[in-house]
């Protein structure tokens, strides 16, 4: 709890430095082009998946798009939604499986400033903030609890366990324009659990759009966008 | 070319985000733990005083059992022993040194408490009531009506 409030406090402070280093750049004499405010949307898809299925295997997945609107090429407001799950079995033949819709909200600003040299003029280097947020059920299966003393013998299976998970990101990339309108890039993220579960209550082992359950995560997605 | 950097970079930090262990490793054993405390009143104050007992000599066994939980062990000053998972009520017979009591447990089962994904789940029991005959025992205090993994003094025996 006190690391995501530290994680928070952080990110704020970087956001609240990426600002104040824009406004500085506003008192710039007014030689530079004229942006205005709105710039036209651009189309996120994240195609890692094809990079992480064959590394990882089956046991997870995770597919996601962004919108994001271009406002004075500096301010990116971003809604990502995307759909992931995990199917998994533990050497103790313990099984979980998973799979929900989750959505993600924030912004991105751009940190390279825009030349009069066209060829980079739309190629972006960012760093932002999202709130993410995902519902979804899970199963426990084949959970076997033996006793040896009173020899009882327990298989459980907990099914359609419901779950609503938060969490806040602090994300940074770059996107480069390969040919007109299209984009390429990466982005890095570190995620961060809001709240914690009580020691002993059922907790999912992933949750989608976060990845595997620990306090704080590193996951790194690769784009491919498309500019309207 | 420099796309060829990024995409490097890429496959190197989801590769070192790759590596983790399976094994269980963490505490599955839910056990009751009980004390042994004797009540010692000052003949001048007429206050009890509580103080640990170190019992000589213990034997415990389970009331539908044939095995022992302890046979004979000498100077003791607390037990552990399991609760039924599936039945709501645990009986133990317990011979403080030449003395025998019985101990009725009466108790809430949960199944659903949660170690992780590696070790499962285990049996929790919540403490409702307990009964005991008093040849030794003078009177039972229940501390801590949870059990689970975390170990902890949850009932406490008097004897005078």
């Amino acid at each position: 709890m006190q690391r995501t409030y530290k994680f928070i406090i952080f990110s704020l402070l970087l956001l609240i430095s990426v600002l104040s280093a824009n406004a500085q750049v506003k008192t710039v004499p007014k030689d530079t082009v004229f942006t205005p405010l709105y710039n036209g949307i651009r189309l996120d898809v994240d195609i890692s998946p094809v990079f992480k299925t064959l590394l990882s295997g089956n046991e997870t997945f995770s597919y996601e798009a962004a919108i994001l609107v271009n406002l004075k090429r500096k301010y990116f407001p971003v809604i990502e939604m995307g759909y992931a799950g995990a199917d998994k079995t533990t050497e103790n033949n313990i099984g979980f499986k998973t799979n929900g819709i989750f959505g993600r909200a924030g912004i991105d600003f751009n940190l390279m400033k825009s030349k009069n040299n066209k060829k980079n003029a739309n190629n972006l280097f960012f760093v932002g903030a999202r709130l993410g947020f995902a519902n979804f059920k899970y199963d426990l299966t084949n959970v076997v609890i033996t006793d040896d003393y009173w020899k009882e013998n327990l298989t459980m299976n907990y099914r359609d366990e419901s779950s609503s998970k938060m969490w806040f990101e602090i994300v940074a990339g770059i996107r480069v324009e390969i040919t007109k309108n299209i984009f390429m890039g990466w982005t890095v993220r570190n995620k961060n659990l809001i709240g914690e579960d009580q020691i002993g209550t059922m907790s999912p082992w992933y949750i989608p759009g976060f990845g595997k359950t620990t306090g704080s995560a590193w996951t790194v997605n690769y784009a491919i966008g498309y500019k309207f | 070319m420099k796309l060829f950097k990024y995409i490097y970079l890429f496959v190197l930090l989801l590769l070192v985000a790759c590596t983790q262990t399976e094994n269980c490793t963490q505490e599955k054993n839910v056990l009751m733990q009980i004390g042994f405390y004797k009540k010692t009143m000052d003949s001048t104050t007429n206050i009890y005083t509580k103080s640990a007992l170190t019992v000589d000599s213990i034997w415990v066994m389970g009331l539908g059992t044939d095995s022992l939980l302890y046979s004979k062990k000498t100077s003791i000053k607390s037990i552990n022993v399991p609760l039924k998972k599936t039945i709501e009520q645990t009986d133990y017979i317990v011979r403080f040194n030449n003395t025998t009591d019985t101990i009725s447990i009466f108790h809430t089962n949960n199944d659903r408490y949660y170690i992780s994904l590696e070790c499962g789940t285990v049996v929790a029991h919540s403490i409702d009531e307990i009964v005991s005959t008093g040849h030794f025992i003078d009177s039972v205090s229940i501390i801590n009506r949870d059990i689970n993994t975390t170990n902890a003094e949850n009932i406490q025996i008097y004897h005078f």
